[in-house]
């Protein structure tokens, strides 16, 4: 096994869980978080040659799961034809253990987010989570910093008018402006 | 939990991601990672593979002449299309008829039927793909980068030809005479010609993937579908001028013009019809206002009003209705009787789809969008959209928009989601599809999810509503349920049942519902022996009206 192989499988073994809870708040489903992870693993084995240290990987693959999430999940068309059905939360596993989606307090947190468009959730996600500032947000994925404070601002709006007043999500400016140039 | 509490959104989503990270897994992080490297590794021999593929084809088109500008076969970025075998047509001008690698494997046409139509190259039908009944294989499962390739012949020679294809990695589970595959996306098919597009005429168009059997031993193969003839026509496109968008575009991120997203020109829709018949043009069915927030200095020139009709946040149907007297001005004070200044429009909405039919009976969501310029300015331009609205296509009773002021289970309120601390509200079957009689029957679980026993009669009381798109739209006025009679007993983990039918309503008409899918939600709620009442509120069933369909 080559060196880059043995980082990416430390990366899995040690950071395994927190990629999948990070691309399970994008998602809001735990199939579909972690077929993101699968997906954003096999390009970073695919793709990496060089010798990275594991904090190289993970930024890598992250960085992967957003960029699938925003780009792949908009192109399929099927998942966005679903996608609000997909709300409900799949039947409790026969073991009786308890899923995310079974927790009463997350179920409508859950439905909130599920209302955000992709690019919306990956912003909230980044800067409520991760706690990024608005300019790596952008960096992140590439977007304006105005188009972050947009996206942020809708996000924060329609999760408001599910959720109640949130207490920490307007340490951001909203000076934005809608309507793009043509 | 309340809307009264201020939540901490941060914390909210670090307990999902914590109750995310220790959940019970399908797969484990051991077979996640194996999984990877085994693809991975099959990815880096493809992209090898199709390197060396390139380099060939390369060398046989400067052989040729040079027919076809290389870019064709490779991407932009030097990225090469995935790799193929010697069989597949590679050169415009000739053509030999692609051939798959097992017998029974092909793609084939995932909705559209013939005789087809397409506007342009962007435009050809999706295909799927399908292991037909008594093939070699009994099943397999077939690994791709999800994308379909599309060859266009005419006359016996090829005309276009795809283009780069993207890298990521998906597979299909297929078994003999089952389902087929999801619909593959589109690589971007390019003409030969340098003008880029094809004369109106009919085409004969194959499709191509190429996969890989996944299993012990990758192996790759051609799925093969076509010839299919296709008529490009392109004036078949809605012949409205330039539009911000076009038939077939996504509309997921476009977010409206709202004063709360720091907009100080918005646009609303109140007086716009909720209902239309398929198939034709309405005139004045959207009445559409121009609100400028206080203190909003600038005055615009607008351009054509734009109505899209969206399914699935795609564009169905577009239409752009000039206003009269053009060029015409909006700003907040009108100045005088000028005729060209107004903050109220008038547009029409076409109901006829894309590729020329009327669009189906249903519910679709209506987009208007103003184009509008500070004048005499270069760079001033911009556009007003509307909030979503929904409207009724064809038969079907008109439906109710969101009520912001509603409470759940008021028609037009929002949809709370699950709610329930000791109980939980599911039904059987998940899915059903019914006729236009919209008889409907399931059976409801009521579940007690806490950790105490329940006792007491049942029920207090149930109630269910029908929803579209997370927001009350009709009423389940003769539910009826069946339950034992003298109370209920549940076990932590127990549950019981009820049998239930129903009709669907509209609740802004009466009427039946049209067709579309929706989601029948329930409440239920016991009371204990001791009186109190715990009450669980869930999705029952998903809900497809199908005109076609007779209900028994």
């Amino acid at each position: 096994m080559n060196d880059w192989a043995a980082t990416m499988d430390e990366l899995v073994r040690t950071r395994g869980d927190a990629l999948v809870s990070s691309a399970y708040l994008l998602t809001g489903d735990l199939a579909e978080a972690e077929d993101l992870v699968q997906d954003a693993l096999v390009a970073a084995y695919s793709r990496r040659r060089t010798d990275d240290d594991i904090c190289s990987a993970e930024a890598y693959v992250r960085r992967t799961i957003r960029n699938t999430f925003v780009d792949g999940f908009r192109r399929r068309k099927r998942w966005a034809a679903v996608r609000h059905l997909q709300v409900a939360p799949p039947s409790q596993p026969d073991d009786g253990a308890a899923t995310p989606e079974h927790v009463p307090a997350h179920l409508d947190v859950l439905r909130a987010l599920s209302t955000l468009t992709p690019r919306e959730r990956a912003c909230v996600v980044l800067r409520f989570y991760e706690d990024m500032t608005v300019p790596q947000v952008a960096a992140e994925l590439g977007l304006a910093q105005g188009s972050v404070k947009r996206y942020l601002s809708d996000a924060v709006k329609r999760l408001e008018h599910h959720l109640g007043p949130l207490a920490d999500a307007h340490h951001i400016d909203l000076d934005v402006t809608h309507g793009g140039a043509r | 939990m309340t809307h009264d509490d201020h939540r901490d959104l941060s914390g909210l989503l670090r307990g999902i991601a914590d109750d995310a990270a220790h959940a019970p897994r399908t797969r484990s992080l051991e077979d996640m990672a194996a999984t990877a490297r085994t693809h991975g590794l099959a990815a880096r021999r493809r992209r090898t593979a199709a390197r060396s593929f390139v380099a060939a084809a390369s060398v046989a088109l400067v052989a040729v002449g040079g027919v076809l500008v290389a870019q064709n076969l490779g991407g932009s970025d030097g990225t090469p299309p995935p790799a193929t075998n010697t069989d597949q047509p590679a050169t415009c001008g000739t053509f030999t008829p692609p051939k798959g690698s097992i017998d029974g494997l092909d793609l084939v046409l995932s909705t559209a039927t013939p005789p087809l139509t397409a506007r342009s190259l962007a435009d050809l039908p999706d295909v799927v793909a399908v292991l037909h009944e008594g093939a070699a294989e009994k099943s397999l499962t077939l690994g791709s980068n999800g994308y379909a390739n599309y060859t266009v012949v005419r006359d016996g020679k090829i005309v276009a030809l795809p283009g780069a294809n993207p890298e990521p990695w998906t597979q299909a589970e297929l078994t003999a005479g089952g389902s087929p595959s999801d619909p593959f996306q589109r690589v971007e098919t390019v003409a030969c010609d340098a003008s880029g597009t094809l004369p109106a005429g009919t085409y004969q168009v194959w499709a191509t993937v190429d996969g890989m059997l996944v299993g012990d031993a990758f192996r790759q193969v051609d799925v093969v579908g076509g010839p299919w003839d296709v008529t490009i026509d392109p004036t078949d496109a809605p012949s409205q001028g330039s539009t911000m968008l076009a038939c077939g575009d996504p509309t997921a991120e476009i977010t409206s013009s709202t004063v709360a997203g720091g907009d100080t020109v918005t646009l609303t829709l109140d007086g716009t019809k909720t209902r239309i018949p398929a198939g034709q043009v309405t005139r004045g069915a959207i009445t559409a206002q121009i609100v400028h927030a206080k203190g909003s200095p600038d005055v615009l020139e607008g351009g054509p009003v734009e109505a899209y009709l969206l399914k699935d946040e795609k564009v169905r149907s577009v239409m752009s209705t000039e206003q009269p007297d053009s060029p015409w001005w909006t700003g907040p004070e009108k100045p005088g009787d000028d005729a060209t200044f107004r903050n109220e429009l008038v547009a029409d909405i076409s109901t006829t789809s894309c590729d020329g039919k009327a669009l189906a009976a249903g519910t679709y969501t209506l987009l208007v969008v103003v184009p509008v310029q500070v004048p005499e300015s270069g760079d001033g331009a911009f556009e007003l959209v509307s909030l979503r609205q929904d409207i009724t296509v064809g038969d079907g009773a008109a439906l109710p928009t969101a009520d912001p002021n509603a409470v759940f289970p008021s028609c037009g309120a929002m949809v709370p989601g699950f709610q329930g601390d000791a109980l939980e509200v599911s039904g059987t079957p998940e899915n059903t599809t019914v006729g236009l009689d919209n008889a409907h029957g399931g059976e409801m679980s009521v579940t007690n999810i806490g950790d105490t026993r329940l006792r007491g009669s049942f029920p207090g009381t149930v109630s269910g509503v029908l929803t579209r798109d997370g927001i009350v739209v009709g009423q389940l006025p003769d539910l009826t349920y069946d339950t034992r009679v003298g109370g209920y007993d549940l076990a932590p983990g127990g549950s019981t049942n009820l049998a239930w039918t129903t009709d669907l309503r509209s609740c802004s008409t009466g009427e039946h519902v049209g067709a579309g899918t929706y989601e029948v939600w329930a409440t239920a709620t016991l009371t204990g022996t001791d009186g109190t009442k715990e009450s669980a509120t869930g999705k029952v069933a998903t809900v497809t009206v199908d005109p076609e369909r007779v209900t028994d």
